[in-house]
Formats: C-alpha cells, structure tokens, sequence
C-alpha cells in the first residue's frame, strides 16, 4: 500500500472464518498495517554529532607473573600483602594486567625516602635555615597528625592540642631545669602529664557539643597561656623557660647538631604516624568514624559504645601529645610562650585544613606547606601568613575534603558533568552512543537497543481504537496483523518488569503484577484494581502496555 | 459465517492419507482468499510484487506458493530480455511447458502475469 | 502470626494393596496438621466441567498429624567416610584438581575440595574466592589465614590447580595454569588469555584438623543453630579428578598433573578417578578412589557425570567411545534429588482399597493455597482383574515438576500468546527454591536440569493445579479428567505406572485389554516402549489420549528408581540443549534426546507424532473420508454431523495445545486411517522445530496444513489395536457438558469395543472395493 493509504482503516477478515472458529471476530474493523521497513530506511544514522572515544596508554601496566613463581611478601604477622594488587584481564585486549588499587604506600615511601635525603638536595646556602625549618616541620606534623585523629578521626572539635603540648613541655622544661631529670625521662613524664590532661578534657567532650567544645578548648588554652605567661616560675620575665637537657649534645658541631634534630624530628613524625596508623586503622578508629558528631544516636543505637572510644581516644592521643611536648622540650632545651599563643593554634589549623581534614597525609601536606611559608621564605614578610591564609580560604571554599580530596573531587565533578552530557545527547530509551557502549560489555545488547528502539517507533504508529477494541473484544485468538504485530511485541519483551496476572482466589478476581527478571525474586504487585475474569485482565494487561510503549 | 464444506465421501483411495486432508486444507484456504479478492488488492500486487504486503494480499500469495510445484508458476527469459510464463511439471525429470505466447517486457510484468494466472486457475477449481 | 504454609511427599509413587507408604512433610506456621485421606476423581476447577471432585476414604492414617519444619539441603557434592583420619593430614600435602567453573564470580565462596568447618572455621579447603580467584585457606579456630591466586577465574574454561603446603616452613604455594584446548571450553585458543597464576605465601598458623570434620568435593560442612549441619559454599561447574598427594610438590611435579600424568600411587593419599567406572551402561553415585586407601565418595543429590572431561578432545562425542575423555562432573548448587526429609506418618494400604488415584489431603490455618497439600500416591492391584487400566504418566509427571517457566523463561508469553496467571503457590515456591526444579527449567550456572525425582514436593503433580503460562491443567489435574470420564462411565479400571511398566516390563501390561494413557506421556524409557510394543503385537488394545507423547528418551537407574534422567539435545521442542558430547545418559549409557532421532519415531507405535504446538484456542476435528470406511465407521457411531469434540476445558476444544499427526515418512503403519483431524488453529500454533530442515515465513496454524491433530486408528497382530487421539486437549474435553458430547462419545465407542474379547468390529469389511459411486 503506498504511503497515503498507510494505516487506513479496513475491515478484516478472519481467515480461520472459514473453518467456522468459535467465538466471533470474523470481521474486525482493522488499520492497515505500514511497512515495518521503512523506520528502518528513515533512520540511517545518529541524531547527535558522534566523536571516537578511546584513552590513550600514557603510563606503564605491569604484567601478571603468568608462568613464573610470585613469592608474595605480608607485613609480617599481619596477613596484609604488601601493596594491594589484584589480577584483571584488560576489557578491550583481554591481556592479563596487575592493577595496584591502593598506590598510596608507593607514594608514602617515596616521600618518606625524598624526606630523608633532603639534606643532600638542599642547597648548601639554606642548608641551616632548612634543616631548622625541617625539624620544625617534624614536629609540628607529629602534633598535627594526633590532632588529626581527634578532629578527623573521633571529628571531635578540640582547639586545645598545643595546649597539652605546651603544658608537657612547660612542665618537663621545669623538671629538667629545677630537679636535672635527664632527656630521657622527659618524653615519659610528658606522656604522664599529657595522660591526666586527656582524661580532664575528654569528659566534657561527652557532653558539649562541637561550637560549644571548641570554645571551652579555646578557653583551656588560654586559661595556659595567661597562667603560664604570667608564672614567674615558668619564665614569665625571658618569655619562656630555657635549659633542659637535651638529646643534642652541646660537644656535637653545629652541622651535626642541626642534621641530627632534623632526623630525630622525622622520627617523631614517623612514630605519630605509627600511632595514627594503628589507631585508625584499627577498632578504635573504626568505631570512632562511625559515631561522628551529631549521629551517636545512631551508634548507640548499633550497639557501639561511642562514649568509652571517645574517652580512650583523648586518652591515647594527649599522652602522646605530652610525649611529644617531652620531647620538644628534650629538642629545643625549652619551651616559649608562644606555644600557646593564638596564632600557633590558627597555624595549627591552617595546617590541618589546607591538606584535608581526616588524613594523616593532609596533615603533613598541611604542616609542609605552612612551615615552608612561615619559616623559610621568611624574606616574603607579611605577605606569607596572607598567603596562608589565602590558601586556607581557598581550601574551604572550593575543595570539599583538602588537598588529598581533590581527586575524588575531580571525579565526582566529571561523573556529574558526564551526566549532564549524556542527557542532552542521548534520546530516551534510544541507542546507544559510541561513549557509552565502552561501558556495555555483551555487544548483542547494543544492537538490541537499536532494534528495540525502531520497533517503538514503528509500533506507535500502529496504535489506534479500532485494534484497542478489537482486543478488548477477543483478547486471545487470531488477530489483525496490525494488534498482532502489536501483541508480538509485547510477548518478547525482557523479563524484567513484564505482566502477567494474579488469580487472588480460586475463581478470581485477578490483579496485575510484575515479574523482577531476576532468578529468585518474585514479581510485584503494580496496582491494586481487581479484575473480575481472565479477559478483562488480560485486556488490563494489554492496556497497561499500550501506555508504557506509547510514554517510552 | 461461511456454510462448512463436507469433506467428500467420494474419495478415491490414496496410498497416503494425507492427500484427504491438504486438499480440504487447499479448499479452505481458497475460500478465504476469494473473500479477500478485489481490485485493491491486485492494484497492490500490480504496485509492488515483493516486499511488505498487507495482510490479505500476502495470505494470498502463501496459499499460491503452497500450492504443489505441478501448479506453479515460474519465468524463463528469452535472449532479448523479455520473459514467458511457464507452467512447473511437477514430475521428476520432466521439464515445463510454455503457458502462452505472452511476452512480458519486464520481470515487474512477469511477475504480475503470473499472478493474474494463478487468480485465474482458482476460481476455476 | 507467621504465614502457615505445608508441603509434602511420599516415598513411594505407586504402590500395593498391603504395602506400605511413609509420607514426610515440612509446616510452617503450625505444629499440627488435619490429614484426610481422599480419592481423587476431578482435578479441573473449569466452569465448563464439574470442578474439583474427591471422595473421602476412612483410614486410620486420618486425624491430626504432629508437623514441623524441615530444611533441605540443596546442591550436590560428594562426601568422603574417612574412618582412620588419613585427610587430616598433619605433615606435609598438596592437592589438584582439574575445574571448569561456571560462576566464578557469582560473589559467594565455592568450595572444591576440603575438610573444612565453617561454623568453627577449622581446617582446610581448596576453593574460589567470592571474588572470583582460586583460593586455599586453613583455620585454627580463631582466625582464618588465605592465600589467593593472581588472576581472576574464567567462565567455562579448564583450568589444572593444586596447593602445596608444608607446615614445617608454613608455607603454601598454589598453582593456577589454564588446560584449555580447541574443544572443552566456552572459548577457543585464539583469545589472548594468560591463565596461569602460581603464587607462594607464608601462612600465619597451622590448620587444626579437629575430628569428626568431612572431607567434602565440591561444597564445605556448616551448621545453624535451627536447622544443625549442613552443606553449604557449593561448587557450581565441572570438576576432574581430584586427588590429595603427601609431601609439598614442586612447580615441576605440579606440571606434570596438569599435563595429566596420574601421580605415582606412593605419592597419593587419595585420587578419585572421575573415569573409574564408566561402562556401556553408565556409572553409578560413587565416586571410586583408586589411591591406596580406598575412600570412595558418595554423591549426593545426583552430581551429573559422563560429562566431558579437561582432556577431550572433540572426536569421541560419547563417554562409551573414550571414558578417559570423560571425567567431568558437574556441580550445581541449587539442585535437589531428595529432600531428606524425617517421616511424619506411614500407611498401610488397605487391601480392600479400590487400585485407583490417592491422595493424603493435609490442611493447617486457612487450609486453601499454601496451607493446603495434597501428597499424590496411585494404587495399583495386588491381584489384577479389570480389562481396562489407565496408565499413569508418572515419568512425565517428574519432568515437569516444579516448573516455573512464567517467571524465569523470556520465551513463554511469545509462546503462550497471553500473559501468564499466578497464584500465590506459584511465588512462595519460587521465590523458596527448596523443592528444586524441573527439567524445563535451568540452573543458576544456565545448565539445563536434566535429573527430576518425586522424592520432594511435586507443586504441580496436584488437583486444582493450572500451568500458570498457558492457564489450563496440565499433566497429572488435566489427567484427571480422564480418571473422572472413566469413573462416570461406570468402567472397571486399574491404574498402574510408568515406573511400574518400566519396572516390570510387559507382566505388568498383560493382564489388561484396554490400557488408556494420559493427556500427555512425552517422557518414554526404552523399557516403557518396549513393553507397550509388545503388548501389543500380543493382542492388547492401546489407546493414546495424548499430544506430543512418546516424544523423549528418559532413564531410571537401578539404585534411585524415583530419579530420571533426560538429556535434552540438539533437536525438538526443548527448553534446553546439552552440550557437545553429553548426550548420553549416565543412567543406562544409551543416547538421550527425542525417540524419533534414535530411529523409533512415536508414529511407529501410536500412528501419529508431534507436529505443532500452540495455545490461546482449540479447535474440533472434523471428520475424514476414511471414517466412513466400515473397518472403523463404528468409531464416529452415534455422533451427529461432522464435528468432534467441539467444546472442552483446554480453550474450548478437543484438538488443542499440543498436536500430533499421520505420517508415512516416520513410520505411521501403512494401513492406519485417519479418523478425523482438525484444521483452523490460529496462528500462535507453531511447526514442530524436528519437522523443520529450513525455516521460511508462515508455518503458522492458519497458512500450513500440517498442523492439524490426527485421530488414527490401526490393527495389529492377534486383534491389536492401536487408537490415538493426537491431542492434548481431547482428555480435557471429556468432562464438558457433564460428560455429554461428541469427544466423549467416540471414547466410549473405542473403549466398549477394546476391552472385548476377540476380533474387533469391522474386521470383516477388508476385500478391495468395487464402487458403484
């Protein structure tokens, strides 16, 4: 029939009429019925412009071992291996690849291993002022990453971390002055005093609430500060104390001196890892992420007993503070005021907030950068601490987790864009582009969303009353080709979401469900109308198609 | 509704059984082909003999087709391009036989031709 | 309150007055059930027929019956009696193994072998990872030491493993290369695949092999505080050849096993031969141990062997042909062959109780749906004495139990023509896959089902049950229309079995005249045909009352008389297709598939064979001139005008569903008539795919002649007879109009003239004609 005819109506004749079929439809109004053909020689190519995907290899994979024997190495007596690496065989070429999925211990020894030949790189000129800068950096990152496992970890607001320090070191500093304790013991009666400041602070923490904490750490440290600064005991007149003992023997040359602070502070910084380390990793940390401020109620709820971590980790961490505080003091023979002072807690949490709060790796970055701009371009002048605060603003406004988040970030930005993408470019339920056929691993489907795509659009055009009645006349039987071509479709369609009856009772009535497509699962009911027979529910059924291949 | 054919009781009989049965089959499907049979639907053949049909007009076509090869149908091509019906033997080793001295010009003809015989050799049985 | 649900089964299908029945039987929701014992006569709720109809039998097996949950164990596996503790090694020892996982990553462990103990994690295993990577552990109790190969498991492809473990050094070296050739996997040499992954690791601690742990192949030993041990992390895919060595082997003597070099027999503790056994006639449930310890492994749940094996190599496509090709055995983990289940009560049959069609009735709480079972059990005589037996299709019965093609099969509604009707049974079954599946269904890993047996809940071998797909009874329900046609004409008939013809041959047949069939007994043993074609030639009368019958060659072994086995293969109407060298039966060794490709086409014997299929409507027949040839016009005697069987509860006719006809190329015998045969079925009937050489457009009902049901009529040696009605529908016919109507009257024409003695009518009439017309 040519194009102008196409779907008219006419009257169909049953050609099982003649062997005298039971149950009517002999003649039914009827459309004609176009060539299938045609969508098919319509649409020849896709409605958007296309591009080649593809990325291009630009670093090296490494091989699977194939036949050769892996002798695989743990952190012993852990039973974690050493990097976590799992075998896949690549999607386009099938070749078996090693894909490292945690690179973060490759990136950590290479800094750590950069850390310590640092003095070999620095240039001679700076050699002093950086290894200064560098032990300083030290241990400032040790405090830092405790401090991270307070207000990253347990995401327990406390300003007063360099307040514990301070006390330590003011206290070893006075204990080592007056009484002549010997450098070793120092770091052991820090860890003393850090342990009894710890449990003072922790209880309040169970009870106030982030803003409310942060204020009263606040006012701890300054409660030090005035006490300390205005202490005649503690130096109030040289503006600090001076005169314990030290690791750092006076008879070792300068040069000596300052490589052997700048390595003994690296140290430190690699115990406070340690600590971090085992602390997050483990139970504590676990349980500690899991009841983060503003949902213990939830924690408490699972069973896990918030309040005790809390305790233990204020605990644990203010002893290692006032470990640490030992050992400034051991370091730098004495402690100034200046510890306390408000600023050394805003560098502090310019520190934590430059790198991302959370992790061990963001405190360092943090600390790095900071100690870097304050300590060595010093020649910058005021210009620096602008310039920190610069950076920190810009890390608050525009990264969501720090530094070390700023990959996540990138990629949740280009999921969301991709998104956006797609749905300017992709037609409902039509085929699939060349993107995203890269994400399609049975390639029959492809083809599969073409065809079903043309069939739609041609099937559409075969919708009308006359085949809508003479289904809901004899839904079972022999049909128009029209509601047949219809009906055939529906029958092959996927399993999922598909729709058959439920018989309620044993004579009726029925109701329309939903099959799931997946083994196992059973169907759900779509909607609660009941259908006295069979017929009417199969003609629900038939409608309720109709509408889903007319909306698709 | 059509009145039923008996089947015939004046059956010869047939080493083969089924020949009963196709050949009511053939009967039935003739009646239904003659219901369906107008102008329109050879105007639609005569338009376009292969590819989509309606309905109908393709029924028709498969009881032609079905039809055994002693009743067929097929075009032999003359050396200046033009073509002559001729009608299938049927027998194992026999050739056909030319049908008429008809000549289509094209194969579009030809097929056509052919039809408008088959609709002939029907309504004659 | 917890919803009430009950299920059971018998032990036995068929059985003797006198003999005795134990039924076993799994509630939830109730601890008491009310047990009736019924006959049953009508299993069609139709409104065209007379519905549901039972009679009550007293017994003293009825009343209130104690119940209670019972679990299943799904899966098959095979378990090993090691009396003297010699797999629980404490020096060294290496294992392999050959594998052809089908659901690497399905995200749950396998295990393939081992003598390990998931609740107290004790022990040691070979397996795969959830994520997919072959993987040995060992426990101590507390903790759990792994270690895991390189690269990820493939699908369907053979691999050789093993693990070496030396305690005296802690360490454990597993081995991973990839033993596939052009033939035994799902993908050919060609694909860039580097399979192999050797890995050494220094575990943390000792296994500790605590007593009274199984060494399991292919699933590990769990428990749960409600239901106590239990099999569970099963294997799903292929194993060969199993065998625990003593001693750590070496990369090199790893090899050399994957090269298929058997072990030195000082070396092994234990090597099951997977090949050991295999013979003309199959090979059994054991798993034999040819090491030097002789520990043999019983299967559990029918693991399916006479596979294809990691060393085929394509030409012998028969385990008869090559046995050491063949060593395969496949693994699935939510089969079922035995339910296991404790017995509730027993019965003994009183001898008094007509041979007829049973069940134990079971009602808890609302007692309709899922609340209600009905445990199907057929009596037969002690002492036969009827001329007439009805013949249970119980091996068809078996391949379609538990079927649940409208929720897992794409194809059924093109099939069907309508959307399937549900019921609430129909979805806690399926979603609860306890009772297993049946041989149309396939198994997650996409392996057809090809073991079915009774000893489980059967859903659909009940009254009341419709096929949800195509919303009419099918099998045993439309069966009982049968049964209740024969009880309403008053007939004298027995019932027997096909376990029973197959059990004991053509004795059991002898003793009838008239032996009727079901509605649809697709599924035949070489016995069963044997003993029918005999009978026969002796002077029996069949009468085929089905579609699609004869159609599958099926086989029961000695030892699990209630399992069988089929092999659907690369022609018919089937729901699935072996693979490439399984087609033969491990139960009897012969070629599986359909009757006709083993040269005894169903025509041969009944007339007629399968030849289209379709749903939606039904159609009558018609007669044919033959009907009225005096040899059979005493057939259509009584029945006005020309149609037969024009209303029925399949769709309104007696020709529908499935269909079969006359055909001289396969065998019908030469002297059948064809009696009447039926035309106009719509275009949703479809031709048969084994009548098929090509493919071309409408071979539909209404554009092809043959399809059509025949009815068909032929004579035999000493005044046998065989009758076929070519029709699935025609049994369901008989009920309508209270039994009154043309399908109904023929039957009983064929019947009263069967069941006589001597010469049947219109034997007389055979000269050559001399027409006058």
């Amino acid at each position: 029939m040519s194009e102008a005819n196409e779907n008219k109506e006419y009257t169909w004749i049953n050609p099982l009429g003649v062997w005298g079929a039971k149950g009517g439809n002999y003649e039914v109004t009827s459309n004609q019925v176009s060539d299938p053909s045609d969508v098919w020689r319509k649409n020849t190519g896709y409605k958007v412009p296309t591009s080649k995907v593809g990325r291009l290899k630009h670093y090296h994979i490494w091989d699977n071992h194939n036949e050769k024997l892996w002798k695989r190495l743990r952190w012993w007596p852990t039973r974690r291996h050493l990097l976590h690496v799992k075998g896949i065989y690549n999607r386009k070429t099938l070749n078996a690849e090693k894909k490292i999925l945690d690179r973060r211990p490759i990136y950590w020894v290479i800094c750590m291993v950069i850390l310590f030949i640092g003095p070999l790189l620095f240039p001679s000129s700076m050699q002093s002022s950086l290894l200064t800068a560098g032990a300083t950096f030290g241990i400032f990152a040790a405090i830092n990453v405790c401090w991270t496992l307070i207000i990253g970890t347990a995401s327990i607001f406390s300003l007063a971390t360099y307040a514990v320090v301070g006390v330590a070191a003011f206290l070893t500093s006075w204990l080592s002055i007056n009484f002549g304790m010997p450098w070793f013991s120092l770091p052991l009666i820090g860890a003393a005093i850090g342990f009894a400041m710890g449990g003072l602070i922790a209880l309040p923490a169970l009870r106030l609430d982030g803003f409310y904490y942060a204020l009263l750490t606040l006012g701890l440290n300054e409660l030090c500060r005035v006490y300390f600064t205005t202490s005649q005991e503690f130096g109030s007149a040289s503006g600090g104390l001076y005169g314990a003992d030290s690791y750092l023997s006076e008879s070792w040359s300068p040069a000596v001196q300052s490589h052997a602070s700048y390595y003994i502070a690296l140290m430190i910084l690699i115990g406070a890892l340690v600590l971090f380390r085992f602390v997050n990793g483990k139970r504590l940390g676990r349980i500690l992420r899991m009841a983060p401020e503003k949902r213990e109620a939830f924690a408490e709820a699972c069973g896990v007993d918030y309040k005790r971590a809390r305790i233990q980790i204020f605990i644990l961490t203010s002893a290692a503070l006032g470990l640490i505080g030992g050992l400034y003091t051991a370091h730098f023979r004495g402690v100034a005021f200046s510890i306390f002072s408000f600023d050394t807690v805003l560098l502090g949490l310019a520190m934590l907030t430059i790198g991302g709060i959370g992790k061990a790796e963001g405190a360092i970055l943090g600390t790095l950068v900071v100690v870097f701009l304050d300590r060595v371009m010093i020649e910058w002048g005021p210009m620096r601490h602008f310039l920190i605060g610069a950076l920190m603003l810009a890390s608050v406004l525009w990264l969501n987790n720090g530094y070390f988040g700023i990959k996540q970030q990138f990629n949740a930005w280009r999921d969301k864009k991709r998104g956006e993408w797609r749905s300017t470019r992709t037609e409902k339920g039509g085929e699939a582009l060349p993107e995203e056929a890269t994400e399609i691993d049975d390639k029959d489907d492809l083809y599969f969303r073409r065809y079903d795509k043309m069939q739609r659009d041609y099937l559409k055009t075969l919708i009308t009353p006359e085949i809508i009645a003479e289904h809901k006349a004899k839904p079972l039987g022999q049909h128009s080709e029209a509601l047949e071509r219809v009906l055939l479709y529906f029958r092959r369609a996927k399993m999922e979401d598909k729709y058959a009856l439920h018989r309620v009772g044993p004579d009726g009535p029925f109701k329309i469900i939903a099959f799931s497509g997946v083994r196992g699962v059973s169907p759900r009911v779509v909607e609660d109308k009941e259908y006295p027979t069979e017929e009417a529910g199969y003609h629900g059924v038939f409608m309720r198609r109709v509408h889903d291949l007319l909306e698709s | 509704m059509t009145q039923l054919d008996e089947p015939s009781k004046d059956v010869p009989l047939v080493a083969d059984s089924e020949k009963h049965f196709y050949e009511y089959f053939n009967a039935k499907q003739r009646e239904y082909v003659k219901q369906v049979l107008n102008d329109d639907l050879i105007e639609e053949y005569r338009r376009k003999p292969l590819g989509h049909h309606s309905e109908p007009l393709e029924r028709t076509l498969a009881y032609f087709r079905r039809l055994p090869i002693s009743e067929q149908y097929a075009l032999k091509q003359s050396k200046d391009g033009t073509y002559r019906m001729i009608s299938m033997s049927g027998q194992r080793g026999v050739p056909p036989t030319y049908v008429s001295d008809e000549v289509f010009q094209t194969l579009h003809d030809g097929y056509f031709g052919i039809f408008m015989r088959q609709i002939k050799d029907m309504t004659e049985k | 309150m917890a919803e009430q649900k009950i299920f059971g089964y018998g032990n036995n299908i068929s059985v003797k007055q006198g003999d005795e029945i134990t039924f076993h039987v799994n509630c939830d929701g109730a601890s008491t059930a009310e047990a009736q014992l019924v006959q049953l006569i009508h299993g069609d709720a139709h409104e065209a027929g007379p519905g549901h109809v039972e009679r009550e039998i007293d017994n003293p097996v009825n009343g209130t019956w104690e119940v209670k949950k019972q679990f299943t164990q799904l899966g098959n596996f095979y378990s090993v009696e090691d009396p003297s503790s010699c797999l629980a090694m404490e020096k060294a020892f290496s294992m392999t193994c050959f594998i052809w996982p089908t659901m690497p990553k399905k995200g749950t462990r396998q295990t393939i072998m081992g003598r390990w103990d998931t609740r107290n994690n004790t022990g040691y295993a070979l397996g795969i990872s959830p994520q997919g990577y072959l993987e040995f552990w060992v426990g101590d109790g507390e903790e759990v030491d792994y270690i895991t190969a390189e690269m990820p498991l493939l699908n369907k492809v053979w691999y050789a493993v093993g693990v070496a473990y030396d305690p005296s050094t802690n360490t454990a070296t597993l081995h991973q290369t990839g033993v596939l050739n052009r033939y035994n996997s799902l993908v050919g040499p060609v694909v860039p695949y580097e399979l192999d992954s050797h890995i050494q690791t220094r575990l943390r601690f000792h296994p500790d092999n605590k007593p009274g742990v199984p060494f399991m192949i292919g699933g590990a030993r769990d428990s749960h505080v409600l239901r106590g041990d239990f099999i569970n992390d099963l294997f799903a895919g292929k194993l060969d050849r199993p065998a625990v060595l003593s001693g750590a082997m070496s990369h090199a003597e790893f090899t050399e096993c994957a090269k298929g070099t058997r072990p030195a027999q000082a070396d092994l503790i234990a090597y099951w031969d997977t090949t050991e056994g295999l013979s003309e006639n199959g090979v059994g449930q054991t798993l034999i141990d040819t090491g030097p310890n002789g520990l043999d492994a019983e299967g559990h749940n029918h693991p399916v062997r006479c596979m294809t094996g990691w060393n085929w190599t394509g030409k012998a496509d028969c385990f008869r042909l090559a046995p050491e090709q063949y060593g395969g055995i496949e693994f699935h983990p939510d089969t079922v062959t035995d339910c296991k289940w404790e017995v509730t009560n027993r019965m003994t049959v009183p001898a008094d109780l007509p041979s007829g069609v049973y069940a134990i009735r079971l009602r808890v709480g609302p007692g309709e749906g899922i609340s209600e079972e009905y445990i199907v059990f057929f009596v037969r005589p002690r002492t036969p004495r009827a001329k007439l037996a009805f013949l249970v299709p119980t091996a068809s019965y078996l391949a379609y139990g538990n079927e649940s093609l409208s929720f897992d099969a794409h194809i059924i509604q093109p099939m069907t023509g309508q959307p399937p009707v549900v019921t609430d049974l129909d979805i806690e079954t399926y979603e609860h896959r306890e009772f297993g599946l049946s041989t149309y269904d396939t198994y997650e890993d996409g392996a057809g089902v090809c073991y079915s047996s009774y000893l489980r809940p059967v859903i659909n071998m009940r009254p009341k049950y419709r096929m949800s797909s195509m919303n009419i009874t099918w099998q045993f329900p439309a069966d009982l229309s049968i049964v209740a046609w024969i009880d309403k004409m008053g007939y004298d008939c027995e019932f027997i079995t096909d376990e029973d013809v197959h059990r004991e041959g053509i004795d059991c047949l002898r003793p009838y005249k008239c032996v009727i069939t079901g509605t649809h007994p697709e599924y035949v043993s070489e016995r069963m045909l044997d003993a029918q074609e005999d009978w026969v030639q002796e002077g029996g009368r069949l009468i085929y009352m089905g579609g699609n019958g004869y159609y599958w060659c099926v086989g029961f072994s000695e030892d699990h008389p209630e399992c069988m086995e089929v092999r659907k293969l690369d022609s018919g109407m089937r729901a699935w297709a072996a693979r490439p060298g399984e087609h033969y039966l491990q139960t009897t060794g012969e070629k599986s598939g359909l009757w006709k490709n083993r040269g005894r086409a169903p025509q041969k014997l009944l007339g007629v064979g399968f030849i289209a299929e379709g749903f939606e409507t039904a159609m009558p027949f018609r007669k044919m001139p033959d009907s009225y040839h005096r040899t059979v016009s005493w057939i259509t005697e009584g029945i006005e005008g020309e149609l037969i069987g024009d209303c029925g509860l399949a769709y309104g006719g007696a020709a529908g569903v499935e269909l079969d006809k006359y055909d001289l190329t396969l065998g019908t015998p030469p002297h059948t008539k064809i009696i009447a045969s039926s035309g106009g079925h719509s275009d949703n009937y479809v031709l048969v795919t084994e009548e098929l050489l090509y493919a071309y457009a409408g071979l539909v009902g209404s554009l092809d002649y043959r399809i059509r049901a025949d009815v068909t009529y032929y004579t035999s040696w000493n005044h046998g007879a065989v009758f076929s009605t070519g029709s699935i529908g025609y049994g369901q016919a008989l009920p309508a109009n209270d039994f009154d109507n043309s399908a109904s009257k023929m039957l009983k024409n064929v019947v009263d003239a069967f069941i006589k003695e001597g010469a049947l009518p219109g034997s007389q009439w055979t000269l050559e004609e001399k027409q006058w017309r």
